[in-house]
């Protein structure tokens, strides 16, 4: 299975598990299986034994780890990881772009890297 | 447009903020080269791993073209004991929405011909350099 392939199996896990739960993500995911909502974007992949996310979009606060380059701060992010399982990114998705949290403030999560 | 002096091993440029963090370590701005980045490894790290990442990237390139994969200043082979290992690369300023899926789509089906493995989700990146392009851009 290659990335794409990969991103919309994840995706359609992803929006099954959600129903499942009585939350209907549907709206928030475009052709391409990456979800979105108020430019922010977020999109998920399988990988072995977890699920890859990619989240980027505009946030307002800087996060702690970079608290002293606020002087390069353009209020973008960009972050890349893992979580074990949908419940995990079904939450990430929700924290990061219905409730549009701070990064500081994003369910617990395995970050890759991250970059301001 | 003038182009910038690039930056070199044998003395460092002074390090800007933080702009970056990985599993690896991290990436500091350049005050007098801003187009550039200084990726700093955790202490620990083997004194060859910075030549790896460029080699990895030169793979990477060979396939891509310089315009799809960042740019690095050759790193020593091996850093001496004791001194950080570091790598001088291009910076790349991320662009949030517009993703080109036509172009991701290309990319993908490159490395499937040419049976190479590169982690899609974390190290391609939507964004452009210093020349202003929106591209998909290797950053790893």
């Amino acid at each position: 299975m290659d990335f794409l392939e990969s991103r919309r199996e994840a995706a359609e896990r992803l929006l099954r598990f959600a129903a499942a739960q009585d939350a209907d993500i549907a709206p928030f995911r475009d052709e391409y299986d990456v979800f979105s909502h108020r430019k922010r974007w977020i999109d998920f992949w399988l990988e072995s034994d977890a699920v890859g996310y990619h989240l980027r979009g505009e946030i307002a606060k800087l996060p702690i780890q970079f608290a002293t380059s606020q002087s390069s701060f353009r209020g973008i992010w960009d972050e890349a990881g893992s979580i074990d399982d949908l419940h995990q990114a079904l939450e990430l998705l929700q924290s990061w772009l219905i409730d549009a949290k701070e990064i500081d403030e994003l369910t617990d999560r395995r970050i890759h890297r991250s970059m301001i | 447009m003038p182009s910038q002096p690039i930056p070199g091993y044998s003395q460092l440029p002074a390090r800007g903020n933080p702009i970056g963090s990985g599993a690896e370590g991290t990436v500091f701005d350049l005050p007098s080269h801003p187009d550039w980045v200084l990726k700093e490894y955790k202490p620990g790290t083997i004194a060859t791993q910075a030549s790896n990442e460029a080699n990895n990237l030169d793979a990477l390139r060979r396939v891509f073209g310089d315009r799809h994969v960042v740019q690095t200043v050759t790193p020593p082979r091996r850093f001496a004991p004791g001194q950080p290992v570091v790598l001088l690369k291009q910076k790349v300023i991320i662009v949030v929405g517009g993703e080109d899926q036509a172009a991701l789509k290309v990319i993908v089906d490159t490395l499937k011909k040419n049976n190479i493995t590169a982690d899609v989700g974390k190290n391609l990146i939507w964004g452009h350099t210093g020349d202003g392009i929106f591209r998909w851009i290797w950053i790893e």
